[in-house]
């Protein structure tokens, strides 16, 4: 047998780093899925050619069979089930026993693995023995779900000549008869079609679902091609076209590097951390480290770090993890690192590595749906809110955008800081809604919920009966409005939109609002009558504006607290800025005084107006100066009579302006009070301490006596009128019986004289009024007698 | 009491031309009517409006200039003629049983109520926030 020594070849080396990062996803090899119903069953064939002796002579193999097994022992926590059997081929095939692998048969199984791999004394390597007992180890008990085939060799298939048998070894394969020097090449050249035509060992291996997983110590290319066929082949590259093509092949040309390149490849149902920085064999691998990688590092549970030193094994610097574990083996400078971060930042940082392999195992995060819309009903739109869960809590922030959420049942928003938002345009006509989504975390990483919604469910919370009244007030608030609850079942009533805004009128700028139900933004209302809860509003800056601030409310009862109904508050709002109020008083009170004196003038003036003097010469007023003589009778009353009549020749027309006229000693006077309800009135004198009048004559007309003037109306200047004028003197003089001569004035319309003469008309006048004022003074002079005596 | 006059009904004394009558009193039943009128329309104005007036509030603002512009043009000159009608009688009233002049003295003193007390008011505090710079 040929052996492969490339151990100085460095170009090798960095080809076969890559080569272990392919090895790793979160499934097992030949594309199996694990979950926690998975079994698995491992056959773990190595080598026993007595090549070993000299390409792997510090037994490096059994160093890197141990890290296999170790990795399926870690592997069977996760799954229902791994069988492993450790078998070994030479000559021929060494059959082991299926055992099931976890942390209490570990042991026994390392066992195994140093009794099996320390075997080297094998002269021959022959691929179809070794194939066709693992065939029949596969085929000799019931199929698992992952059946893997760990296939360690350093070399290729070879029936040495110089180590066979006096009388020939005996190959089933050849029924030609023993193989000898002289046939062995023949019975040689047979072994790639057994293993790799169809139905061979490979075909047969493939078809019961088993991948292989090749290990080659050397140098592959420097193989013969059938076994290169076979092993890159079997190893899964469809170019050597041998067997189904689902497994892996790997090779490594350095004995020393074996256990770290055996311990890479076997890390199963993990996923690798590609392009681990090293620098100046420094490694720092953080949460950054991790979250590079296909999933979110807060859905890691386990990070496994392979390393391998130059001469020693790396030196890990004890990390602030409570949860890891380090294993070193010191002749190949090799260790293994497990640790379990925590979803939080973490680091690892290890020295003196020379290359690295890490894996992260992760648990796929779990969603968990509610519903964001508090009463769903049949027709009408729902919004559901779906969170994830990791395994260290719930997941939030941008690691949200690397998990893919999916549901058939409505549509999926862009996921926020905390989750995504489902919404269902319809919700359907049925009791409940089933909502279930999937939410993946990558490949094979995904799980499910499901989450069941009453429909069209009634609850009893509390409720605002009627929308808040319009509200105005000035500066910043509060502006108290009082709500009328009903509180049903008692319960919280919650304001879940506590701010709106109003756009000032001045300026177009926006005005915070900022609402409270009594003084917070719940409020708790026990069951029984309609209770008083006061809403209030503060602004965050004063100024002009009106408009309806919206307030939406969640309301809570206390007997379905998981279930809650929204309304809406629409308050029409009115503000305006605080003002100065001694300045705007003032204003205020200048503006009425001024708006109330402009209504005064204008109704002074309507009453002066009204109060004008008539036209005389309009309604052709004329007037006449006739003289009296006044006298006693012998029984004490006044008597009047004409003495100087007037003549035609003597009616004048009275001197007359809007507010006074004059006739003769007549005068009349407008007076407007200013008082504007007071009507306005004209004083009537005749030029004398008393004045006597007649109006008239009819109803209207009247006899007045008065001293110095009387009140009158300015109509009165259209007459008829006679008047005369008594000095007090002659007052006096006529109490002594002595007759007085008074002067009088007749102020007529002379058109009623139409037809006669006018100073004869006017005579008749005067003799009328004078007796009719005859009397009236003798009526007064009685009244005061009756008064002064006391007799009334 | 009868035999008393209303404007235009004349008197015993001086008895106006028939058509002079009918005029006067026409004058001062249209004087009434616009009294009673104003103040209707000058409530109205008024009616749902905010007691605060702010920049925005076009229509407010309109609306009680609108009132003051009735007081003065109509109800006061209304009040002119009705005032002028009933006093050129003179004497005391006989009046339909509505009382007219009741309802003209009503009408005014609604309107200006209302021109003064509210719409004045609120345009003086308006001019007062807009003077004093609070805008």
């Amino acid at each position: 047998m040929r052996r492969l020594l490339s151990l100085l070849v460095p170009s090798l080396i960095a080809v076969s780093i890559p080569l272990v990062a392919l090895a790793q996803t979160e499934e097992l090899p030949g594309d199996c899925a694990i979950d926690e119903g998975t079994t698995v069953r491992v056959l773990l064939l190595i080598d026993q050619s007595g090549s070993l002796a000299r390409t792997d002579p510090d037994d490096q193999r059994i160093t890197g069979a141990r890290a296999v097994v170790r990795s399926y022992a870690s592997l069977a926590e996760r799954v229902e089930q791994v069988e492993i059997q450790v078998a070994g081929f030479g000559e021929g095939f060494v059959t082991g026993e299926w055992v099931g692998l976890d942390q209490d048969t570990l042991g026994a199984v390392l066992e195994q693995v140093e009794s099996v791999g320390s075997v080297n004394d094998q002269p021959h390597t022959d691929y179809v023995y070794a194939l066709d007992g693992a065939s029949e180890a596969f085929a000799g008990s019931s199929p698992a779900d992952c059946q893997i085939l760990f296939w360690f060799t350093d070399g290729e298939h070879d029936l040495d000549t110089d180590l066979l048998p006096a009388g020939g070894l005996e190959r089933f394969y050849y029924p030609e008869g023993p193989v000898t020097p002289e046939n062995a090449d023949e019975a040689e050249a047979l072994m790639p079609g057994l293993v790799c035509e169809q139905g061979g060992y490979a075909d047969l291996l493939g078809g019961a679902g088993v991948s292989a997983q090749i290990m080659v110590l050397g140098d592959e290319s420097g193989m013969d091609e059938a076994s290169r066929r076979v092993l890159r082949g079997m190893g899964g590259d469809p170019a050597f076209d041998c067997g189904p093509g689902n497994g892996s092949f790997q090779s490594v040309d350095d004995a020393a590097r074996l256990p770290f390149i055996m311990a890479c490849a076997s890390q199963v149902g993990s996923y690798e951390l590609a392009d681990l920085p090293v620098e100046d064999g420094r490694l720092v691998v953080t949460e950054q480290t991790v979250d590079a990688g296909p999933l979110p590092y807060q859905l890691a549970t386990e990070l496994r770090l392979i390393t391998r030193g130059e001469g020693a094994a790396p030196e890990l610097i004890p990390p602030a993890l409570a949860d890891f574990t380090e294993t070193t083996d010191a002749s190949s400078g090799t260790s293994a690192v497990v640790a379990r971060p925590v979803g939080e930042p973490f680091t690892l940082e290890m020295t003196g590595v020379a290359e690295v392999c890490g894996f992260v195992t992760a648990v796929a995060a779990t969603p968990v749906v509610s519903s964001s819309t508090p009463s769903l009903y049949q027709g009408e739109a729902g919004e559901f809110r779906v969170v994830a869960d990791g395994p260290h809590g719930r997941i939030e922030g941008t690691a949200l955008g690397r998990l893919q959420l999916g549901t058939d049942a409505g549509q999926v928003g862009t996921p926020d800081e905390q989750g995504w938002t489902i919404g269902v345009p319809a919700l359907p006509s049925e009791p409940e809604l089933e909502l279930t989504v999937d939410l993946s975390s990558g490949r094979g990483l995904s799980a499910s919920a499901t989450a069941a919604f009453a429909l069209n469910e009634q609850i009893n919370a509390p409720a605002i009966i009627t929308q808040p009244p319009p509200m105005s007030g000035e500066g910043l608030g509060p502006f108290l409005i009082d709500l009328q609850v009903d509180p049903r079942d008692g319960g919280e009533i919650c304001l879940t939109t506590d701010s709106g805004s109003l756009t000032a009128s001045d300026d177009g700028s926006t005005i915070n609002v900022t609402a409270g139900l009594d003084g917070s933004d719940c409020v708790q209302v026990e069951a029984g009558g309609i209770r008083t809860v006061t809403l209030g509003l503060t602004l965050d800056r004063s100024g002009f504006a009106q408009g309806v601030v919206n307030l939406e409310t969640r309301s809570t009862p206390s007997t379905r607290p998981d279930r809650s109904e929204v309304g809406n508050l629409a308050v029409d709002l009115e503000v305006t800025p605080p003002a100065n109020p001694a300045l705007v008083a003032v204003i205020v009170t200048g503006l009425m005084l001024l708006m109330l004196a402009s209504l005064w003038g204008i109704v002074y003036g309507v009453n002066r107006l009204i109060g004008r003097i008539p036209d005389p010469r309009r309604n052709r007023v004329r007037y006449a100066n006739f003289v009296a003589e006044i006298s006693r009778t012998e029984y004490g009353e006044v008597r009047l009579g004409m003495v100087e009549m007037p003549v035609d020749s003597e009616f004048r027309i009275p001197q007359r302006t809007p507010s006074r006229l004059e006739a003769g000693r007549l005068s009349i006077a407008r007076k407007v009070s200013p008082l504007p309800w007071a009507a306005p009135w004209a004083e009537i004198g005749a030029g004398a301490d008393v004045v006597a009048a007649h109006q008239g004559p009819g109803i209207p007309g009247r006899t007045v006596v008065s001293e110095r003037w009387y009140r009158g109306r300015a109509r009165d200047a259209l007459g008829p009128l006679v008047a005369i004028g008594v000095a007090s003197s002659q007052v006096d003089r006529l109490a002594e019986g002595t007759a007085q001569k008074v002067p009088g004035v007749l102020l007529f319309d002379i058109r009623e004289a139409r037809g006669s003469d006018a100073s004869r008309f006017a005579a008749g006048m005067i003799d009328e009024s004078l007796d009719l004022i005859a009397a009236e003074i003798s009526t007064r002079q009685i009244v005061e007698e009756m008064e002064r005596t006391g007799e009334v | 009491m009868t035999n008393v006059p209303i404007p235009g009904g004349g008197t015993q004394a001086r008895t106006a031309p028939r058509g002079h009558a009918s005029a006067s009193r026409r004058w001062f039943y249209a004087a009434v009517a616009v009294l009673a009128g104003s103040a209707l329309a000058i409530a109205l104005l008024a009616w749902g409006e905010p007691w605060n007036l702010s920049p925005g509030m076009a229509t407010s603002f309109m609306k009680s200039i609108v009132a003051l512009v009735i007081t003065f043009v109509l109800v006061l000159p209304a009040f002119a003629v009705f005032r002028y009608e009933r006093q050129s009688v003179g004497g005391r009233w006989h009046e339909p049983p509505w009382r007219p002049s009741l309802i003209g003295w009503l009408g005014l003193l609604v309107s200006l109520g209302l021109a003064v007390g509210w719409h004045g008011l609120r345009l003086a505090i308006y001019v007062a926030r807009v003077w004093t710079g609070e805008l």
